[in-house]
């Protein structure tokens, strides 16, 4: 479903190392809560800008991906533990939500999407009538 | 092109906290760090998603600069918690500096959750150039 349509490298490209997406790609860590009136997924994408960001809700699959701007020629390296990263994950969302009100927005390198549910989703409290 | 320090460790516990994001108290993992240096001055980048800035606390002693970050617990209210995998907690990290520095004219910004401290080298510790002459 997901990176079928991705196009793949090809042997010379990967032989040169100019692969369009040479970056890793990982999963973000993620928390998600739910209240009665919507369903919140927090990920943490240190290095991702607000236009980095991409938010696909398909049917009942979300999608999460953040491409931080690569790092620009600097100072010569002394060492290096930060690999260029992809961030990628999806989810399927086991509630009805409303499509057209899911908000996201990226703050401190941290993406949180929300995704009011529909009112279908939402708890009610019945009321129980004398008989 | 930039060669990677290859950390077995840090590939497993990379592979660990994914697969089970076994959290618990404070930070499984400890923050990756990039140190990059030349003639003039240190520059060590740090990755901190959601930390505030004033939740980070930079300490140098002689050559080591240590980093200390603190990110609050989530909290929601009447929620219910799907996933928690987000690490929380203080963290710390010890960076080996390759030469003296000047602590006074250090800089740190917090930016998009990737922390950039910029450490002049101390004068002293310059690289000096000899002039070589005739006999």
């Amino acid at each position: 479903m997901f990176g079928l349509t991705k196009r793949q490298p090809t042997p010379t490209e990967r032989l040169a190392g100019e692969t369009p997406e040479r970056r890793r790609v990982v999963a973000p860590a993620v928390d998600i809560h739910e209240t009665s009136a919507a369903l919140v997924i927090t990920a943490d994408m240190p290095g991702v800008r607000q236009e980095d960001v991409q938010v696909v809700l398909d049917r009942e699959v979300l999608s999460l991906r953040g491409a931080p701007p690569a790092n620009g020629p600097g100072a010569p390296t002394v060492s290096a533990e930060r690999m260029p990263c992809v961030y990628e994950r999806a989810f399927t969302i086991g509630v009805p939500v409303d499509a057209a009100q899911v908000t996201a927005n990226v703050r401190n390198g941290v993406l949180s999407v929300t995704l009011p549910k529909q009112a279908q989703a939402r708890p009610r409290t019945i009321a129980v009538s004398g008989g | 092109m930039t060669t990677y320090a290859f950390n077995p460790f840090r590939e497993m516990e990379r592979m660990l906290d994914e697969l089970g994001r076994l959290g618990g108290e404070g930070w499984s993992a400890v923050p990756a760090v990039d140190v990059h240096a030349d003639e003039d001055a240190v520059q060590v980048v740090t990755e901190l998603p959601g930390v505030a800035p004033g939740d980070v606390t930079l300490n140098i002693e002689d050559d080591v600069l240590t980093i200390t970050a603190t990110r609050p617990a989530p909290t929601a209210e009447n929620a219910t918690w799907h996933r928690r995998e987000r690490q929380h907690g203080t963290v710390t990290r010890h960076v080996h500096l390759p030469y003296g520095i000047e602590a006074e004219r250090a800089k740190a910004k917090l930016a998009d959750g990737v922390l950039t401290v910029r450490l002049p080298r101390a004068a002293a510790d310059r690289p000096r150039r000899i002039a070589v002459q005739a006999a």
